[in-house]
């Protein structure tokens, strides 16, 4: 099982030592920290508040039962990305997994979230998901869009003004998916 | 060049009894015939698919070519353990310190009889292994996929299971080739007798840093 293929170790540009580790109860304190520094900018429009305990809970527990798989990348003692892929146990959107990434500022610009997107590409094909969605907010996460479109995600629609902030500024939102395939095929 | 003492086992199939045999030299592969199974198939080209290749190999310094053969001298499967090529990444860890298992293949008609595991046991299984870092690299596009009737990832699964009960362990690395497909993979050895600052240096190695 892959599970016990963590924790991995990847080295970034800058020679920083990442490890990757699925999320558990121990490490929620450390997540927790992590969304508290995040600037507003980066957490304004999640559909969770992911500073409040109980949004942690709720996420190690859905990792528990399977619904969800947290990968944390650690610097040290401290979490600096957060990788989630979230399924539907049952329904006709089983064969899908929704792909959601958070990197701290200071980890931008050096990899790190390509390198948590291709262990959840992993992932999703071990659980032998069809089709990986992760959506993005045109003009604030433009960098991930750019990063997962390298990584053979297309788009797939755009819903205009879907996303609207405290200022009254609304925001374009970019479907993205990724077809996985569990084998080789001619052509 | 040394010639390393060869160690041999048999596995009992279907088809009969396999003799398993280790350091195979050219001459002695030169006696042996090639099983055409391992010739191109519609969905999958073997990396080796003629004699020439094992002999060839079988000459270069420390190599070891292990392989399976039938009573009437088929070779059915075969393992390799030799030096990466000069413009491969893994030379820049240190002169002649990392060993390839760059092959180990068991012809169609004898799988799933346990003999993949006894070629790899013995290719493993040199006399100079605790000087070095044994390592493969997994290529989904070189596994028979449509012969294993297994999903890739399935497939990826148990290569990391078989390469596992001789020591190896998963490794992340950005070498392109490897991040070409989610599915391939990078598994490493570490020999006893390996410094922390050859450790040190795989792992700038690993992502290109060094």
């Amino acid at each position: 099982m892959s599970m016990n293929r963590y924790p991995k170790e990847i080295v970034l540009k800058d020679g920083s030592e990442i490890i990757f580790k699925p999320l558990d109860h121990e490490a929620q304190k450390a997540l927790l920290a992590f969304f508290e520094e995040l600037p507003i900018e980066n957490k304004w429009y999640l559909k969770e508040d992911p500073t409040d305990p109980a949004t942690m809970r709720k996420w190690a527990d859905n990792q528990e039962i399977g619904k969800t798989f947290c990968v944390l990348a650690w610097h040290h003692d401290k979490v600096v990305a957060h990788a989630s892929l979230l399924r539907r146990l049952r329904g006709g959107r089983k064969h899908v997994g929704r792909l959601r990434l958070m990197v701290a500022r200071d980890y931008r610009k050096k990899q790190l979230g390509t390198w948590l997107i291709f262990d959840m590409i992993r992932r999703a094909m071990e659980l032998g998901l069809e089709k990986l969605r992760t959506d993005f907010i045109i003009g604030v996460e433009d960098m991930a869009i750019n990063a997962t479109r390298k990584l053979d995600f297309v788009s797939e629609g755009v819903l205009k003004d879907y996303f609207r902030d405290d200022d009254g500024n609304y925001y374009d939102y970019q479907i993205m998916v990724k077809q996985l395939h569990s084998e080789w095929s001619d052509f | 060049m040394t010639r390393f003492k060869p160690k041999s086992g048999e596995v009992q199939t279907d088809q009969g009894t396999i003799t398993v045999a280790s350091f195979y030299t050219p001459d002695d592969i030169a006696a042996l015939s090639f099983k055409r199974s391992f010739q191109l198939h519609p969905h999958y080209s073997p990396i080796i698919s003629s004699k020439k290749s094992l002999i060839r190999i079988a000459a270069e310094s420390d190599a070891n070519v292990t392989l399976a053969t039938t009573q009437a001298g088929d070779i059915v499967g075969f393992g390799i353990l030799q030096y990466p090529d000069p413009d491969e990444r893994w030379v820049r860890v240190g002169d002649r310190v990392m060993m390839e298992l760059s092959v180990v293949e068991v012809s169609r008609a004898w799988r799933s009889g346990g003999l993949a595991k006894k070629i790899l046991e013995l290719a493993l299984d040199h006399p100079i292994q605790e000087d070095k870092i044994q390592y493969m690299v997994g290529y989904s596009w070189t596994w028979d996929i449509e012969g294993s009737g297994l999903p890739i990832m399935a497939y990826r699964d148990m290569m990391i299971g078989l390469f596992a009960q001789f020591g190896f362990s998963l490794r992340q690395t950005n070498e392109p080739n490897i991040m070409m497909r989610p599915e391939n993979m990078f598994m490493v050895k570490i020999g006893a007798n390996i410094s922390e600052a050859l450790i040190r240096r795989l792992k700038q190695v690993q992502f290109n840093l060094d």
